[in-house]
């Protein structure tokens, strides 16, 4: 059609035998399905092969004129069928000029014919360089434990204290911290968990220094991962814990073991925090109850692809607040939900797969 | 793809770890016993057995110190067990970084390094290095090794792959890839690796860098990257997986799902298939709830009971310490139990009675198997937390019904001298409620004593009939 153009007996005929193939595939299927992406072209469901020239043509053809999707049922007649060809040997600027190839089917009256853009990426808004020197820090603290040394408490209190801005100049930590798009076991999930505790522990009025001090415990709460054999650490992510001193709890404790008052604290929010998870929180320290809520939360919620999360930030919340398990303080919950809720987090949070 | 290890390579492992662990076993008995002594003779000769029968099968035995445990023949994960780690940690302390064991290596030679590796870093230094110190000696079937850590399969290949995807360059990554010979071991190792490296890059670049190792396997030219497809699918469960399959549209995730993934295959506790369905779903959102404020009632009693003081915090470590010291060695429980015979000094010190009442029943309800030497350890401080603490725990100790599992009765077991003593001093105190609190456990002690069958030690009985004497 893009050759010899409409009416063309070459192109009819290259319509004619499309038509009749499109027929011999809707006789074993409702309908006849194209799914095109920059990087595959699937057709039935049937992924087909990159290096064939004719697959990557369409493909990128399809994607260069904004089509995701093409449907084509029994109702379309080959009168329809002759009007997608034509649509589709437009340049993409010509369609562009119609409204896009979506609204230029529509227009065309091609009953039976569906055309689907291509599903939208979300941009995440990009991270400030206070944040992104805590997920480093953090992930060096982390490497540094595996190499074998001790957690570096210090150093962890200095990046600590960069995640607790004065109240309202939080806005951009928040933003950072409503997207869900790692695992659990990435340096986001205890920078979050720091900042979330941190919050939480101003809303219940501690000094800046207790607040630090449970930012401090909250970072460290997974260091135990450290020391911890890979397949041992996936297995130890919150959802398929049942234990309430898993290994990296137990591990944890062992590298921040410390018996001397507040400076326990890293080790007993190690140690304590699925005991908290698991029902046990009544004999657990207040700083473990903390961490644990904002652990749960942050976890819960996180996962490099939306399929992949275990709930919703809105869900969550309305379970834990409705005395759903696990029972955490119902202070601590309502005044975290209150913070997520003034923060602008919209309960499902971007999700940057 | 090779996945499976074979056979072979099985056994030849288990006989490198037999080797080193009997090398490691006459290390420790060179610690206790001179080199003549029988036990010593024995294990210098079965460690040389075991090293010889390695080196007649596979050739000379490379053993590495690791961060935690040793590598044999510069392969594979790091071995440790319990003997296994205090020759590699003596290796590690002496900046000792590899040994080879050749072939016809007599028990002399074995009792030469182990004696050596007995002796102090400085010492070491002072006679030339370990290798000249058994160069003089005449050791001939021994190479101090200074060869690099081992690197895990692949490892070379990380470079190159870090930069192809972040330059987005996929066919530079489909070269790295398919370098490492279609091991889905290694391309898994490798993908972590290149996880590991891109997770603190900003989200942009890390989606990009995945985006480009998804294309790369997607244009399905070659039928390794179906495999390795398959093998993302099965593994969607661990986060580089998941940024593969993300990057890709549904459809094909689910396709590659049908074509690959078992049915039984699980991710976060649900079927990889129905997961890749929802792969990039998000679910319907739910608005977050905004509650009421707490009351100021409960909002302060919730701020008061987050309050907790120092000496709180620390019995309460002192309590999970307890939980701990099982997982513990005998290295690590030393500075364990220093740090607690520290505080428990302290508590004596602020006549803090909760804290040495969880200082007591750490170390004495710490389980040990039977003759483990931890079990040593433990007693030693059971007594030091008796003896020093001896004035405020009474009071603590005492309460509760006299019973099989009564703390005192796990002390009387670890420090029978110390705990007699302590209900000794009790039985003459002024206050009558303690002086029969006392009482009452001296004749449950008694009684568990006299009915044997060694729920109590020996010695147990001797030192109760003391409290008779003391009260006469």
């Amino acid at each position: 059609m893009r050759h010899y153009g409409p009416g063309h007996p070459v192109s009819e005929q290259a319509v004619r035998r499309l038509d009749a193939d499109v027929r011999q595939a809707l006789t074993g299927a409702p309908e006849v399905r194209w799914d095109a992406s920059p990087v595959s072209l699937i057709v039935q469901d049937t992924l087909l092969p990159g290096d064939d020239a004719h697959v990557r043509a369409l493909r990128d053809h399809l994607g260069a004129r904004g089509i995701g999707r093409v449907r084509i049922t029994a109702e379309a007649q080959t009168g329809a069928i002759a009007a997608l060809v034509r649509l589709l040997s437009r340049e993409p600027e010509e369609l562009l000029a119609e409204g896009g190839a979506v609204d230029a089917v529509r227009a065309a009256g091609a009953a039976g014919i569906t055309v689907e853009a291509p599903e939208p990426v979300p941009v995440a808004p990009a991270e400030t360089d206070e944040y992104r020197s805590a997920l480093t820090a953090y992930a060096a603290l982390f490497a540094a434990v595996e190499r074998g040394e001790r957690p570096d408490v210090g150093r962890a209190q200095l990046l600590v204290e960069r995640l607790d801005p004065p109240a309202g100049r939080d806005g951009a930590l928040w933003e950072q911290v409503a997207l869900r798009g790692h695992d659990e076991l990435d340096p986001p999930h205890a920078v979050h968990t720091a900042f979330l505790a941190m919050r939480l522990a101003g809303a219940l009025g501690m000094s800046p220094a207790d607040r630090i001090e449970t930012g401090v415990a909250a970072l460290l709460h997974d260091i135990g991962m450290a020391v911890l054999p890979w397949e041992q650490r996936l297995a130890e992510r919150t959802p398929g814990v049942r234990d309430p001193l898993p290994g990296h709890a137990v591990g944890g404790g062992r590298l921040l073991r410390h018996l001397g008052g507040r400076g326990s604290l890293p080790m007993l929010a190690a140690v304590e925090h699925h005991r908290v998870i698991g029902g046990g929180g009544a004999a657990a320290a207040p700083v473990s109850r903390i961490v644990a809520l904002a652990d749960y939360v942050e976890a819960m919620t996180c996962g490099r692809a939306a399929g992949l999360r275990p709930d919703t930030l809105g869900a969550l919340m309305a379970r834990l607040l409705g005395g759903g398990a696990p029972a955490f303080d119902p202070v601590h919950v309502r005044l975290l939900s209150r913070l997520l809720a003034a923060s602008g987090w919209d309960g499902e949070g971007a999700s940057p797969a | 793809m090779n996945s499976d290890p074979k056979g072979g390579a099985q056994a030849r492992y288990e006989a490198a770890r037999r080797a080193a662990r009997s090398v490691a076993s006459a290390f420790r008995t060179v610690r206790l016993y001179p080199l003549h002594h029988a036990a010593t003779v024995e294990a210098l000769e079965a460690a040389r057995a075991a090293v010889d029968g390695y080196a007649s099968a596979y050739g000379s035995l490379l053993v590495t110190a690791a961060d935690h445990g040793l590598v044999f023949d510069a392969a594979g994960a790091p071995y440790e067990d319990d003997v296994v780690a205090e020759l590699a940690r003596a290796l590690r302390a002496r900046a000792i970084p590899a040994l080879r064991f050749l072939r016809g290596l007599p028990a002399s030679e074995l009792g030469i390094l182990l004696s050596a590796l007995h002796l102090p870093r400085a010492q070491l230094e002072r006679s030339g290095g370990l290798a000249a110190l058994l160069a003089s000696r005449g050791v001939r079937g021994i190479v101090i090794g200074d060869v690099a850590a081992p690197q895990a399969a692949g490892a070379d290949l990380l470079e190159a792959l870090v930069e192809a995807a972040g330059a987005g360059a996929t066919d530079g990554i489909a070269a790295c890839l398919r370098q490492t010979g279609g091991s889905e071991e290694t391309i898994r190792d490798l993908l972590r690796r290149l996880d590991r490296r891109i997770v603190t890059r900003p989200r942009a670049e890390q989606a990009a860098a995945w985006r480009a190792v998804g294309r790369s396997l997607t244009s399905l030219r070659a039928s390794w990257q179906a495999a390795v497809c398959a093998m993302v699918v099965r593994s969607v469960d661990e986060p580089w997986a998941a940024s593969i399959a993300a990057q890709w549209p549904p459809v094909l995730a689910a396709s590659l799902a049908a074509q690959a993934a078992p049915s039984g295959a699980r991710a976060q506790g649900r079927r990889v298939a129905d997961v890749l369905r929802i792969f990039k779903q998000t679910r319907p959102s739910v608005s977050l709830p905004a509650p009421e404020a707490p009351d100021p009632d409960a909002l302060r009693r919730a701020a008061a009971d987050a309050a907790w003081d120092g000496r709180r915090l620390r019995e309460q470590a002192v309590r999970r310490l307890g939980e701990l010291l099982p997982a513990m060695k005998a290295g690590e429980l030393e500075p364990a139990l220093a740090d607690l015979e520290a505080a428990v000094v302290t508590m004596a010190q602020e006549g803090d009675g909760a804290g040495l009442l969880a200082a007591l029943s750490t170390a004495a309800r710490a389980a040990v198997p039977p003759g483990d030497v931890r079990g040593d350890l433990l007693r030693a401080m059971t007594r030091r937390v008796l003896s020093l603490g001896s004035r405020d725990l009474a009071v603590h100790v005492l309460a509760g019904a006299p019973g099989g599992d009564h703390l005192l009765v796990h002390a009387m077991r670890l420090a029978p001298e110390e705990t007699v003593r302590l209900l000794r001093q009790t039985l003459g105190h002024p206050d009558a409620q303690l002086r029969g609190a006392a009482a009452r456990h001296a004749a449950a002690l008694r009684r568990l004593a006299s009915r044997g069958g060694g729920e109590l030690p020996d010695d147990a009985a001797s030192a109760l009939a003391r409290i008779e004497e003391g009260s006469a």
